[in-house]
């Protein structure tokens, strides 16, 4: 099926035009009627929202986000519950999608959800309707599409080797040193300053993070390491197998270069070093580059019993907090738990392995 | 996959032959037989489960209710031995039906109209061998002592050499030897072949599209050991000119995803077939 277009997210101002389309005609019939707060008494909120259904009728008092962030919601939550203590209104939180789990969220706290795909929760002493299940229809408004996923993924891998950092760049230099460098390059620029700061801001808009004094503190391991195995894709880049005649210490020692890092075993074969699995016959690499790999290993292709397999790719994550041990480039333990994460039921036992052991690790290091 | 009357899947343990396979091998008479055909297939599709071979997935063995034996020659020149086999197989029942290479007997009273069949084979003698006798289809002794033969198998000319040798029964302990994928692989495909040759024709023997799916399965059973041997058999065998025709066929039948030998395979496999990796190992396994 077709995504649909994903739309504009209205301001505070547009939103006494916007509800008067038919959001819940069918089967639920509502009239919503919004007065923002300047023309109205409800101070410190950003204005009264009417609903009718079948001749009854129920006010709320609201708070408009423009984002749907657990930080954002649970912002607005705090706000309009305080500024309903002042009336005899019910608190709402208005957003541009809440599914489910984010009305639930707000319902547990008594107060009513309602977006502009046609979701809502609303509680009134009236009426109690719940109504879910509308897709998304709007852009994201996050700095970055996504911190979860690909090279801004980085930062939030830090937080699960050190929790805390002092500043932006302390992290940011903590990821620079933890990421080798490319290939006929001195320095690298690709952990900025600046993409830290974004993902940073994400990730306290989800309350995975807190930011004090400009100290950054993992929250949520568990959830961040959840968002990260949700978000994981594999490098799509071209990939070839065949046989090499080298092996051990030769192989790896080709591979090497003056300063860059060219080739780093996948996750899913590094699972040997990390003991949970026992070592597979088939070496598989990332490499930066495939032909540069393939000569200098020598190798030929072929399908029949392949000793190794190369997978190009150019994603920085494979190859951050790579651990080199006697010549052999082995990946992360984060990398390789999302590999086996996303395996056969064997590889996501032996990654429940590493999970409990990445978890134990940061509680151990955690001040 | 072949069914019993009650429904129930004919598998290597359950199938109607295996008893009669044990009641063989019991004997000290059978040491030596190689054991080929659909049967032998099936042991040997047992014998690699959970070994590393060429292909991941072994679509199943069609059932057979015949024993494919291959005696050596060496038998032929020791009358007490070829006495022993002949001896055997009378205890057991078997009734010689052809040139006293194959023998019958009925398969049990679950099976009233069937029959269990032991089909015996042997290569050709070579020129070393003067003392054995050559009358197609039939090989053996020059001794007139005793009826056994060997059914003549030209393309069999590798069969005694470095054959894999399986366990079939743990208590008693039993063993049988199958032969080596490369001698294996030759001789079905020359009986592919012969049924590339004849199909449509009305001359064709029933059931021999089977040959190209078993190629199919003996290149997919195939250990990373045992293809490395395949090496020496090519280097040994290049100029042998049963070697030479099978390479030929072969390239027939399997060269391309469309090749008729590999479109027969996939009709009869239930499950995909990956014809690259088999392709690139029929060639290493033939020396092509």
């Amino acid at each position: 099926m077709a995504r649909p277009k994903l739309r504009s997210i209205p301001s505070e101002e547009q939103l006494p035009n916007f509800f008067n389309r038919d959001f819940f005609d069918f089967p639920l019939k509502l009239d919503i009627e919004v007065i923002l707060n300047s023309n109205t008494p409800a101070a410190n909120s950003d204005g009264i929202i009417s609903v009718k259904w079948e001749g009854r009728n129920s006010a709320y008092i609201f708070e408009y986000r423009k984002s749907n962030t657990p930080k954002a919601l649970e912002d607005a939550a705090l706000k309009v519950e305080k500024a309903a203590e002042r009336t005899p209104l019910n608190p709402m939180v208005v957003a541009p999608y809440l599914d489910e789990e984010k009305l639930a969220t707000l319902s547990e706290k008594n107060i009513s959800g309602l977006d502009l795909c046609g979701n809502a929760s609303l509680i009134s002493k009236e009426f109690a309707i719940w109504r879910t299940g509308q897709p998304n229809l709007y852009k994201s408004s996050k700095p970055l599409r996504n911190v979860f996923r690909g090279r801004s993924s980085i930062f939030a891998r830090c937080f699960l080797i050190r929790s805390q950092f002092e500043s932006l760049t302390e992290l940011s230099e903590f990821a620079q040193d933890r990421l080798p460098l490319r290939p006929g390059k001195q320095r690298d620029r690709r952990l900025t300053l600046s993409t830290a700061s974004k993902v940073v801001k994400v990730l306290e808009q989800e309350l995975l993070v807190s930011k004090a004094n400009h100290k950054l503190k993992l929250l949520e391991p568990e959830r961040l390491l959840d968002e990260l195995l949700r978000n994981h894709e594999s490098p799509r880049g071209k990939a070839f197998t065949g046989k090499t005649s080298l092996a051990g210490d030769e192989l790896w020692s080709s591979l090497k270069t003056a300063t860059a890092i060219q080739a780093v075993a996948t996750g899913a074969y590094s699972a040997a070093r990390y003991g949970v699995l026992g070592a597979s016959e088939k070496l598989t690499l990332y490499v930066r580059d495939l032909s540069w790999a393939r000569e200098r290993l020598s190798v030929k292709p072929s399908k029949v019993f392949p000793n190794i397999q190369l997978l190009e790719a150019s994603d920085d994550e494979v190859y951050f907090d790579c651990r080199i041990d006697k010549g052999v480039v082995w990946a992360s333990p984060i990398q390789t738990w999302l590999e086996l994460a996303t395996g056969g039921p064997r590889e996501r036992q032996a990654a429940s392995e590493i999970k409990t052991w990445l978890i134990r690790e940061m509680e151990r290091k955690s001040p | 996959m072949a069914y019993k009357r009650d429904g129930e899947k004919i598998t290597v343990k359950n199938n109607p032959l295996h008893p009669h396979l044990l009641d063989i091998l019991k004997s000290p008479a059978s040491e030596g037989l190689i054991l080929g055909g659909g049967y032998g297939l099936q042991l040997k599709r047992q014998h690699v489960k959970g070994k590393k071979t060429l292909l991941q997935s072994i679509p199943e063995v069609r059932a057979t209710m015949d024993l494919d034996f291959f005696l050596r020659l060496e038998l032929f020149m020791d009358p007490e031995r070829e006495r022993g086999v002949r001896e055997l197989l009378d205890s057991l029942n078997y009734r010689p039906k052809a040139n006293h290479f194959l023998f019958e007997k009925p398969l049990g009273e679950e099976y009233p109209d069937r029959f269990a069949k032991v089909d015996l084979l042997a290569r050709e003698p070579t020129s070393s061998e003067p003392n054995l006798k050559l009358k197609p289809p039939r090989v053996g002794s020059r001794s007139k002592d005793v009826n056994l033969h060997g059914r003549h198998t030209p393309e069999a000319f590798a069969v005694e050499e470095s054959t894999i040798k399986i366990l079939v029964n743990e208590e008693p302990t039993l063993h049988v030897h199958v032969p080596h994928p490369f001698s294996w692989l030759v001789m079905k495909t020359v009986a592919a072949g012969d049924w590339l040759k004849t199909r449509g024709t009305g001359q064709a023997k029933p059931n021999s599209e089977k040959h190209a799916y078993d190629c199919y399965i003996l290149t997919g059973m195939i250990t990373e050991d045992e293809l490395e041997s395949c090496r020496e058999f090519n280097d040994r065998y290049k100029d042998h000119a049963k070697l030479q025709e099978a390479r030929e066929l072969g390239r027939q039948l399997f060269c391309e995803s469309t090749s008729p030998g590999y479109l027969e395979a996939c009709k009869r496999a239930n499950v995909d077939l990956e014809f690259e990796v088999f392709w690139e190992g029929y060639q290493l396994i033939m020396g092509l």
